[in-house]
């Protein structure tokens, strides 16, 4: 009988220890969450991904990097089989870039390559999310979701240029690219 | 056993028929996309083999394994012949046809969505059916647990039910409700358009129901193996259970949390919303509870075999466990991959920092090192146990077993390693090839080739098995009675909650419409989110 | 003793589930600009995916630059009646000159015997609104109503193509049909235009001219033609060289000898 009690207290310490493991991890994302005000991409916002190019923000016209009057930095790209447009994103370092992406056909997603900034695109839903790119660099940006047989070709890019640089890119209303032309 | 030794010896061998087939898909998938091989000259037929590689080892395998298991845990554990035999045996045909039905259009090339479906793709219906039915068959095989406990409590009205048995109708509960969601997804959403019954499908609403089935499944996996670890691995090595009552915790924590988590599958998706992205953030952490509780009891029940052994010391002990029994060897390779895989699993739960991998082949190598490390290895430990049951074959060869489970906990961290670490730097999933002749990309060469060399390891592993399956069925030989695990303290009494499952599997329905009703209803009413399909193929 | 254990654990599953709703949908919004706008209910609606509007969606959007008014569907792809395809062949005598009657011909005019249907239908349409240009083509397509347009490509669909060598086979094939070029953003040409797969609104090439389908990549890579939404295609011909250019349009040429 004692030998089962001293079981069933070793069972009590371990399960205080699990408590304790599983609530610092909780406390970890609360933490994040309310310091960093850190959340995974988390707007939902329908569109209808059959008349994109004809109306409405994601027109061609529209995509790229925009700079709002206030100053924010907005970059607008749709996922299609089998590219990104644009193909080449510009984008400022240590500013805050907002990204609003959504497909035209199936499902895709990307994840910008040695950063955060990773989302799906499902058609019919706007995915917002907002990053900063400490460094100046380029890097690779492919589609990370199963799109159809040309998947492994869809590849863009994103080109981090130091602030002052990206200023003196453009002025208010352009949209902005490093796609060759 | 009585009469199920065919029907478990049938689920079995289909089961790792499939798997050696799965296996060579894999490791030929490797080598393609590798350095070591020119690109595939047409990557649709690496897409279909990645669709045939996940249908089989996600829907096929582990089925027809908890299957196979569950019949011979009922007799084994019951001490009762089986009820049901005809109807188990076509549990059995329908999965078998569900799976031929299937991989006929992923051999053509007419379903290439892959496993996990991506609507609006949309193949061939006879996919979507085929594994429809391989679903079916499996809940015949819940029907028959339930059946099967109720007419043993008949019998034994007021006792406990076997440890093995529990767990083993909580594993058959949890499927029947975690099926469900991918089950809604193909009948409502998904067969209607492959029928051509439809041309628009809400791709976002099939996400979520996908997302329903898809990380609770992983949890019908993991039953098999924990159910062994319980009730076959401290009588193996020759110990006893520490806790009886703390494998019955775990089961109702199971099958109570495995459900309405699945949305962290989604937290880069823009269909759900961010609160509820934090709830099944939270709610999965809880699911990391009954697997603390079980590294804990089980090391405890292998050190009580280290002691009686005569082993001494705070370590010392490990030292007197026997190393050369194949299921000590099973059970610390699961370990070892099951602590590896959970800390990475952390990350992918965790609201934010998922952030960092999403989609990379970080998560290729978390779910290969969960799924086919610490849980497989258990798949075939719980095989080496039963075959002389199943066949009355001889012992099986040691030493032959021994060199199987090396080469397969090797192997699985020489594909897994690198694929956490390339994930990490930003490699994506699913890619038919890479040009490595790209600056950024040629620093990660290794790592591919690293994965396809652990894959050849794997796929040697995997013929001996089923070498060693061969060999022995075809010597028999006179085994000993098959005992479960006896519990360190036996009679205590379990309370009335943990030996039944009314309030868990309530538990279970309330908090999965809880977690999931509110996501599911509004994507459904949402008119505008049903967008074309994307039939694929050539026309 | 029963009675215990099913209060607490419904109790404590009920307490978990109300703080981690309370964390979700409160705490961690409150502190996050975009749920906060609009107040408490307004903030926990938007935590629990109520699709809302977040502000930033067409603010200082310059006006739509058009370059194809079509909106493809997956019914435009659906066959005829016979009735249509008289109709449709009646039309198609105006098009002999250049396409034939069977609908293929050697001159530098695109082959449209068992062309898909909404593939003729689309670039008639952007003929008619100028979203592509041919002097030609513009003023015959001018005069065509919605439903010409579709009886035509109906009667087109259901020609039988010119006998070619499939794509499937894979010797013959240059390596940017079947692999594309990723780092480029080449996708394969099989992934669209069939072999592979066949996308919705895409044409299949085999047999087409060769001047004609070069000429179109060149316009496509220089922008001169866009009515590809999006720049499907022309994000795919901008990165081809000259070099391949001509080697993909003598390849889809060469399939109708």
């Amino acid at each position: 009988m004692s030998s089962e009690s001293v079981a069933v207290a070793a069972e009590r310490r371990w399960a205080i220890v699990v408590g304790l493991i599983i609530s610092s991890i909780i406390l970890v994302m609360v933490f994040t969450g309310l310091h960093w005000a850190a959340m995974p991409p988390s707007r939902v916002e329908t569109v209808d991904p059959r008349t994109l190019h004809v109306s409405g923000e994601f027109v061609e016209n529209n995509l790229g990097t925009s700079v709002a009057a206030d100053g924010k930095v907005v970059v607008r790209l749709v996922a299609q089989q089998y590219s990104f447009h644009p193909q080449c994103l510009l984008v400022p370092a240590g500013i805050p870039v907002t990204f609003r992406a959504t497909s035209t056909d199936v499902i895709h997603g990307f994840n910008v390559a040695g950063t955060n900034a990773n989302t799906m695109l499902i058609p019919g839903f706007v995915a917002t999310f907002t990053t900063t790119f400490r460094n100046p660099g380029e890097h690779l940006m492919p589609c990370h979701e199963y799109c159809g047989t040309g998947h492994e070709a869809m590849w863009a890019r994103v080109r981090v240029l130091p602030a002052d640089e990206f200023r003196a890119k453009g002025g208010r209303g352009e949209r902005l690219s490093c796609v060759p032309r | 056993m009585f009469h199920a030794k065919r029907l478990v010896l049938a689920h079995f061998w289909v089961a790792f028929a499939a798997f050696a087939v799965a296996i060579l898909l894999g490791e030929w998938q490797m080598i393609v996309r590798s350095p070591l091989h020119a690109w595939i000259s047409n990557p649709e037929h690496y897409y279909r083999s990645v669709t045939a590689h996940g249908t089989a080892m996600a829907y096929v395998v582990p089925t027809l394994v908890a299957m196979g298991f569950g019949y011979a845990i009922c007799e084994l554990a019951l001490r009762r012949p089986l009820v049901g035999m005809r109807w188990a045996w076509a549990g059995f045909w329908l999965a078998i046809g569900g799976t031929l039905m299937a991989s006929a259009p992923v051999a053509a090339g007419r379903a290439t969505v892959l496993y996990t479906f991506y609507p609006p793709l949309i193949g061939s219906a006879f996919y979507y059916l085929g594994i429809v039915l391989v679903v079916v068959g499996s809940w015949i095989w819940v029907a028959l647990m339930a059946i099967n406990l109720r007419a043993w409590r008949k019998a034994h009205p007021g006792a406990t039910v076997p440890l093995a048995m529990y767990g083993n109708v909580a594993g058959a509960y949890l499927w029947a409700w975690t099926s469900v969601g991918a089950a809604i997804e193909i009948l409502v959403l998904i067969l209607p358009v492959a029928l051509g019954f439809k041309d628009t499908i809400d791709a976002g609403l099939a996400r979520v129901f996908f997302s329903w089935t898809l990380h609770a499944i992983v949890y019908f996996w993991l039953m098999p193996a924990y159910i062994a670890f319980y009730t076959i691995v401290p009588r193996a090595i020759g110990g006893r259970l520490y806790s009886d009552t703390m494998g019955r915790v775990a089961f109702v924590l199971f099958l109570v949390f495995s459900m309405p988590i699945g949305i962290h599958h989604l937290f880069a998706d823009p269909q759900v919303g961010a609160g509820f992205k934090f709830v099944h953030a939270l709610m999965t952490a809880m699911v990391s509870v009954p697997t603390l509780l079980t590294v804990f009891t089980i090391a405890a029940s292998v050190e009580i075999a280290a002691r009686l052994r005569g082993g001494r010391g705070a370590f010392g002990w490990l030292e007197a466990l026997p190393w050369e029994n194949p299921m000590m060897l099973a059970v610390a390779f699961s370990f070892v991959m099951l602590g590896l895989g959970g800390a990475g699993g952390i990350i992918n739960m965790s609201y934010q920092l998922n952030e960092t991998i999403h989609n990379t082949q970080w998560v290729t190598g978390h779910f290969h090192l969960m799924f086919g490390g610490a849980i497989v290895i258990m798949y075939f430990a719980i095989a080496y146990d039963l075959w002389p049951q199943l066949t009355g074959c001889a012992p099986l060869p040691a030493g032959l077993v021994r060199a199987q489970l090396w080469t397969w906990f090797v192997g699985m961290l020489a594909l897994t390693m690198p694929w956490h670490l390339v994930g990490i730097l930003g490699m994506p999933r699913r890619m038919a090839y890479y040009d490595y002749t790209h600056p950024a990309l040629e620093a990660q060469a290794w790592t591919v080739t690293a994965s396809a060399l652990g894959g050849a390891v794997l796929a040697v592993s995997a013929a001996l098995l089923v070498y060693i399956l061969w060999r022995s069925q075809r010597r028999a030989g006179t085994p000993e009675t098959f005992e479960f695990s006896i519990p360190v303290h036996a009679a205590a009494r379990v309370p009335a909650a943990l030996n039944g499952f009314a309030l868990w599997v309530g538990m279970m329905i309330a908090l999965t419409l809880v977690n999931y009703g509110f996501p599911i209803a509004q994507l459904a009413v949402l008119k505008e989110t049903s967008v074309p399909a994307a039939r694929v193929g050539v026309r | 003793m029963r009675d215990r254990t099913v209060l607490w654990s419904v109790v404590a599953l009920v307490a978990l589930t109300v703080i981690s709703m309370a964390i979700g949908f409160v705490w961690l919004p409150s502190v996050h600009a975009d749920f906060t706008v609009k107040g408490l209910w307004d903030g926990i609606c938007r935590a629990a995916g109520v699709p809302a509007s977040w502000g930033t969606a067409a603010e200082g959007a310059p006006a739509p630059v058009r370059t194809t008014a079509v909106v493809l569907e997956p019914a435009m792809a659906r066959p005829g009646s016979a009735d249509a395809v008289g109709r449709g062949a009646t039309l198609a005598l105006q098009c002999t000159m250049c396409h034939s009657a069977r609908g293929a011909k050697e001159a530098n005019a695109p082959n449209l015997a068992g062309q898909y249907t909404e593939v003729v239908m689309k670039q008639l349409s952007d003929y008619q609104k100028g979203d592509r240009t041919s002097a030609i083509m513009q003023a015959l397509a001018g005069k065509l109503s919605a439903r010409d347009m579709q009886d035509l490509a109906l009667y087109y669909a259901q020609l039988p193509r010119p006998k070619n060598t499939p794509v499937t086979d894979m010797g013959v094939v240059p390596p940017l049909v079947k692999t594309g070029d990723p780092m480029r953003n080449i996708a394969p040409c099989a992934a669209c235009h069939g072999g592979m797969e066949q996308k919705l609104g895409t044409p299949w090439l085999e047999g087409m001219p060769k001047e004609y389908l070069a000429q179109q990549l060149a316009h496509f890579a220089s922008g001169e033609r866009r009515n590809d939404s999006h720049a499907q295609m022309r994000n795919m011909a901008r990165a081809l060289t000259a070099k391949e250019i001509e080697e993909l349009a003598a390849f889809y040429a060469r399939q109708a000898e």
